[in-house]
């Protein structure tokens, strides 16, 4: 319950932040489910897995897949609701206790800090690129299909 | 399909045509292949041009192609920076409508040039939708419903002093830098006032309209799909905000922690 609640939130801070990116307001749905998921995925993975790198590449992985296919849906380009559905996955807090560790001078635990931001910004480019990639590659797949079914399979080698 | 190209005057425009709404996607927060996809579509739908280049980075695009054995060049530098979807989505559906329509450069010129002056900022919704989405980072950080009211308030105030920066053209650095100073500040007059209670969750809230998460999920993208210099200036560029930003939280905590003292 706990998890819905929190997932709710972050995906009304996804639509808050489409709506300053000036997103089509259409499109703002869309934001919502994208931050839900996103938030979703990462903390559902952070109870069983202790890695900020992979926790991130899983949430960014199914917000990119839902994105894939709401930009289909809606017939947008897919960062539309990739940018507002990343956002609260993006590691500010991780910088926020960075730099406070600098200042009380606990300089382990801010690099510490600092790596973990590093990875998550690493795990969530890295989630969005794999699903755009698997996105691509059904894509490709349902293509060839068609084209095989109609009899032309000479058309996409130009 | 495309606009009808019978001189090099008409290759010339289509060339200034193509470029501009590259330059007007990637200054609105496009990735760099779908400005190269976009320009190289825009050009090979018009009929007898020959080899096209299209080169991006985030400061520059280059293009170049030939029609009867003529070379056609053109170069833009890009300085502005935003993120502005509502304005993406039209040029993409224009660069779609002048694929598969009929038309003359001239008359997509008009079409393009009303396309860049649509879909503005208006600054109190920008504030308004930056407060909303703090809010809910500050509640997400374990902060208290004061707490979210005071980071609504620092970011509303932040984001105004951020345009009011950027207005006057001074590098992101220091627009970047000052807005976190000022977001931060707040919050730690109010956490001193006694009003809120968690310094950190306010100041992640506040500092949330600031990050990089755009510039750096792009730049990791242009870098495994091959862009090697666009990735990397992206990276530096999200690594130079970021660093930006803790500067301007970090003069605030070292003031409201240790008094003055940065380092020792």
């Amino acid at each position: 319950m706990e998890l819905i609640y929190m997932s709710t939130i972050a995906a009304v801070s996804s639509v808050a932040y489409g709506w300053f990116f000036n997103a089509p307001r259409k499109s703002l749905v869309g934001a919502f489910f994208c931050g839900f998921i996103g938030w979703f995925a990462f903390s559902i993975s952070q109870k069983f897995i202790n890695n900020s790198f992979i926790t991130a590449l899983l949430g960014a992985f199914f917000l990119g897949l839902l994105s894939e296919i709401l930009c289909r849906i809606y017939k947008l380009p897919v960062t539309v609701f990739i940018i507002p559905g990343i956002i609260p996955l993006v590691p500010g807090a991780g910088m926020y206790y960075t730099m406070y560790n600098f200042v009380i001078q606990d300089y382990v635990l801010a690099m510490e800090n600092g790596r973990q931001a590093l990875f998550l910004a690493g795990g969530i480019s890295f989630g969005v690129l794999l699903a755009s990639i698997f996105s691509r590659s059904l894509r490709v797949v349902r293509n060839k299909s068609t084209r095989l079914f109609r009899g032309e399979k000479h058309e996409y080698r130009q | 399909m495309g606009a009808a190209i019978n001189s090099v005057d008409d290759a010339r425009g289509l060339s200034n045509l193509a470029i501009s709404a590259g330059q007007l996607l990637l200054e609105n927060g496009a990735e760099i292949y779908r400005v190269e996809d976009t320009i190289h579509r825009m050009v090979s739908a018009c009929g007898d041009i020959e080899r096209i280049n299209v080169w991006a980075t985030y400061n520059m695009i280059l293009i170049s192609f030939s029609f009867e054995n003529q070379d056609v060049m053109a170069m833009r530098r890009i300085k502005s920076y935003s993120t502005n979807l509502s304005r993406l989505v039209s040029i993409n559906q224009f660069s779609r409508w002048f694929v598969s329509s009929d038309t003359t450069v001239d008359e997509s010129y008009k079409k393009l040039t009303h396309v860049a002056m649509g879909n503005n900022f208006k600054l109190f919704t920008r504030m308004l939708s930056a407060g909303l989405g703090s809010a809910c980072f500050t509640l997400l950080f374990k902060g208290t419903i004061q707490d979210s009211i005071v980071a609504v308030i620092a970011v509303m105030l932040e984001i105004a002093a951020y345009s009011w920066i950027e207005k006057r053209e001074f590098p992101f650095f220091i627009s970047n830098f000052s807005a976190a100073l000022i977001g931060a500040t707040i919050s730690a007059i109010f956490v001193t006032l006694g009003i809120a209670v968690n310094l950190d969750s306010i100041v992640i809230g506040a500092i949330m309209p600031l990050l990089p998460g755009v510039s750096i999920t792009n730049a990791v993208r242009d870098l495994m799909s091959g862009d090697l210099l666009s990735g990397t200036l992206g990276m530096m560029f999200a690594l130079l905000t970021g660093i930006s930003i803790a500067i301007g939280v970090g003069i605030v905590l070292a003031i409201y922690i240790n008094g003055g003292i940065i380092w020792n």
